[in-house]
């Protein structure tokens, strides 16, 4: 069948898609080829089944699967956009709430708060009833942090 | 790329289900018709299709426009068309076609002209087979063909060379 070295690029040369200086050589040489001119009949004729050929076309079952199919896909996108808007809602909430533990005055309320409240009870300042108790207080404090 | 397709990209970008729905009215058709001529099978050829619906939700917004959107869809339907092959392959399905005897004629010309060529192109390897129809069914040019088969331009005008070659050999076994 390669009877000739232009054979080759006839099927670009019926495709159109030779540059206009090769496809002038291509044309040239055709009319005098009788083995390139039976080959670009043949790849006329090949074109011309493929353009017999009915389209092939969906019928409406598949069309509304298809439609299904991509409503699904967008309807996906915007479950995961609202889940990640829940997740960051939830974020802020969580860190809000733990920022607002830690600056409440419940969280002071530590050995360390105690231990400066009760060393810095000036004598008279408080009356016995309430000194007792501070001075239990200030002594079990001592006692707990002596080597 | 014409202003009404990048209008419609923007919105296919942000998940507008209508926008979907008119891609599937747009190239619905087409896609079937090039994954039925690959796959050859139409249940198989409709989830291809879905296949590649997926495939461009997931990948859209990295398209960026420098090929047509028929171009960016071939390419993604060609490359589920293979993974669907060889998936298919591995449960010895698709070679059945391979198989294929010639076809009874039906007494009419036109018909059986076309079943013969049905029939010619499951003879065919799948990379003849796809670039004669992206050729010749959807007259891409050769740089769109080079575009969705990720090819050079050089390799287009070889393979659908051959390929033609191949098709007109499995053609005359018909005669």
């Amino acid at each position: 069948m390669d009877s000739c070295s232009y054979i080759s690029r006839l099927s670009a040369y019926h495709d159109g898609e030779l540059s206009p200086q090769v496809r002038d050589e291509v044309e040239r040489h055709v009319l005098t080829c009788i083995a390139c001119q039976l080959e670009l009949r043949e790849l006329n004729r090949v074109s011309a089944l493929f353009k017999s050929k009915p389209v092939t076309e969906l019928s409406s079952n598949r069309f509304d699967r298809l439609y299904d199919h991509v409503e699904s896909l967008t309807d996906r996108s915007i479950l995961r956009f609202a889940q990640v808007l829940v997740g960051v809602a939830a974020s802020v909430l969580l860190i809000t709430g733990l920022w607002g533990m830690e600056g409440s005055p419940a969280v002071e309320v530590s050995a360390t708060g105690l231990e400066r409240a009760a060393v810095s009870l000036q004598p008279g300042g408080l009356d016995d009833s309430a000194m007792l108790p501070a001075q239990m207080m200030l002594v079990g404090l001592s006692s707990r942090h002596a080597p | 790329m014409s202003d009404d397709e990048l209008e419609m990209v923007g919105k296919l970008k942000k998940g507008d289900s209508q926008s979907w729905r008119w891609l599937v009215d747009r190239y619905g058709n087409r896609l079937y018709g090039l994954a039925r001529g690959i796959v050859g099978s139409s249940e198989d050829a409709e989830d291809v299709v879905q296949e590649t619906l997926s495939g461009a939700f997931r990948s859209i917004r990295g398209f960026q426009g420098r090929a047509s959107l028929w171009t960016w869809l071939v390419r993604i339907l060609v490359r589920q068309a293979s993974r669907r092959r060889a998936q298919a392959r591995a449960v010895d399905r698709f070679d059945e076609t391979d198989e294929s005897s010639p076809s009874s004629t039906s007494g009419n010309k036109g018909v059986d002209a076309r079943v013969d060529l049905d029939a010619a192109l499951m003879k065919l390897n799948v990379e003849h087979r796809q670039i004669l129809l992206l050729r010749e069914m959807e007259q891409m040019t050769y740089d769109e063909i080079s575009e969705s088969l990720e090819i050079p331009i050089g390799t287009v005008e070889s393979r659908l060379y051959r390929a033609r070659l191949e098709l007109r050999r499995s053609l005359s076994e018909w005669k």
